[in-house]
């Protein structure tokens, strides 16, 4: 009998997720480059899979019982946001699909489009969190401007010399199946083995978008869709409530047989 | 028939009808969910088969939820009757849940990973594919296949967790059905049909407790009035 509570908790549990997944979209609304995250939910059933039932293939309906609710995954929407001209001279937005990868403290790599980039000390291109992009790009000390092209070529105007020096490329990385990167925090995304390796690309080639300099691309994360998941979940997380109360209720009424 | 067992047995349905509302009001938010509807043992077949009935069974509902857009090429919603055929580990199963992804090996895959059936084997690497037609399906400029669909009855098919169905004997493939890229269909529950369906439980268990009741203060009446003697 006291499934029917357990149920409505799997069910009141699955609207906190969402309305945790939200509540970090809303937060994140002003990051650069964040990709909001959207919850999924999956019926739940005893054993996984249940092997076919003999009743059922002689034509008599199968005896089984839903268990309620899961959320197997919350997954980043990589719909893209809008770019949001800011003049900097290094703010790179990315306006089509990819990442530029950076090298973390540990060796490994990670992902990401926050594209609001610096110079470190020793004049290597690094993200605003200060890891260097995968393939240190140097820039001369002595530059006055730098162009960033939308195929990735960074040239730099050196003061005194007209000509303009090549200095390095951003190359972009591709997934097969980006729905399936891992946040790593910080806006930053590692590759999963159901992601697939990254494909480097450059720039405008083989369905990589294009760079985009003096721009930031805004978070994709859309107010009006999010309140109005946020007002679903509510609703949903009392519609469970009350459910449960209900066989709580149920359960006293059984009780009450023996005055 | 034993008063105390119809009681009971009234009850036994109540509790089973509120399970059944408590597992669709938890999915209302899954994709592609099908509610249960409590199903309600005839009188006769009850009268037959006495205190010894088996549990009432949940049947399932089939109407179509309500298509939400979600703008992402990688989802798709079926108009009509007619079933996507995923190739599971344990053999072809049916969904209405069209959240797909493109694997690793460029294959259209279902959120557990198992792939779609085309009638092509084509590669979806790189491009977001686009549906033309009823339910052709393109990428990077070539065919990829169509969506292999079939149609199922409510008694053709069972339950088999995370929102799949195993087909019970063979279907025919869906004719009217239409796929429908960019769009996700909702679970068809109802709220408000469930809660009409709770309260109905709650009144109809506390009948069967009042019958009860009445029953055994009956029969210790007549104890009292007989012991008198």
């Amino acid at each position: 009998m006291s499934e029917a509570l357990f149920i409505s908790a799997t069910g009141m549990h699955a609207q906190q997720t969402q309305v945790d997944t939200i509540a970090n979209n809303l937060a994140n609304m002003n990051t650069i480059g964040f990709k909001k995250a959207r919850a999924s939910f999956e019926p739940l059933m005893p054993q996984g899979m249940p092997a076919p039932t003999q009743s059922a293939a002689n034509g008599v309906p199968p005896s089984y019982k839903g268990m309620g609710v899961a959320v197997p995954s919350v997954l980043p929407d990589f719909s893209a946001g809008e770019l949001k001209q800011t003049q900097r001279e290094l703010d790179v937005a990315i306006n089509g699909k990819g990442f530029f990868e950076v090298e973390m403290p540990d060796g490994t790599r990670a992902y990401s489009r926050h594209g609001a980039l610096r110079v470190d000390e020793n004049g290597v291109l690094v993200t605003a969190a200060g890891l260097p992009l995968s393939g240190s790009i140097q820039l001369p000390h002595d530059a006055a401007a730098i162009i960033i092209g939308a195929d990735g070529r960074i040239r730099a105007r050196q003061t005194g010399v007209d000509e303009l020096t090549e200095v390095g490329t951003i190359e972009l990385a591709q997934f097969v199946n980006e729905a399936a990167l891992k946040p790593a925090g910080d806006n930053l995304y590692q590759a999963t083995e159901a992601s697939g390796d990254a494909l480097f690309g450059m720039p405008g080639e083989s369905g990589a978008g294009t760079l985009a300099q003096g721009y930031l691309e805004s978070s994709n994360v859309d107010m009006a869709e999010e309140l109005t998941g946020l007002l679903i979940a509510q609703r949903a997380y009392e519609a469970n409530a009350k459910v449960l109360q209900a066989a709580d209720e149920l359960l006293g009424i059984v009780n009450d047989l023996r005055r | 028939m034993d008063v105390l067992a119809i009681a009971e047995a009234a009850m036994r349905h109540s509790i089973a009808a509120v399970d059944t509302v408590s597992n669709n009001v938890a999915n209302a938010g899954s994709i592609g969910f099908k509610r249960e509807l409590p199903v309600q043992t005839g009188f006769a077949s009850v009268l037959e088969a006495g205190a010894n009935r088996t549990e009432n069974k949940p049947a399932l509902d089939l109407s179509a939820g309500a298509l939400q857009f979600t703008g992402t090429p990688l989802h798709f919603a079926i108009e009509g009757d007619g079933w996507f055929q995923l190739r599971s580990p344990q053999g072809v199963v049916l969904t209405r849940d069209g959240s797909f992804a493109v694997n690793a090996e460029g294959l259209l895959v279902s959120k557990q990973g198992w792939p779609v059936m085309l009638d092509g084997s084509g590669n979806l690497q790189g491009s977001p594919p686009t549906l033309k037609g009823r339910n052709e399906l393109w990428a990077n400029g070539e065919r990829v296949g169509e969506f292999q669909l079939v149609a199922a009855a409510a008694s053709q098919i069972e339950p088999a967790g995370s929102g799949v169905f195993r087909l019970v004997g063979s279907a025919a493939s869906a004719e009217k059905a239409t796929v429908r890229q960019g769009y996700l269909e909702s679970s068809n529950v109802d709220t408000l049909a469930e809660m009409v369906t709770l309260i109905e439980s709650m009144r109809h268990a506390e009948a069967a407790q009042r019958a009860m009741r009445a029953y055994d203060d009956a029969v210790q009446s007549a104890l009292t009035t007989l012991g008198e003697f």
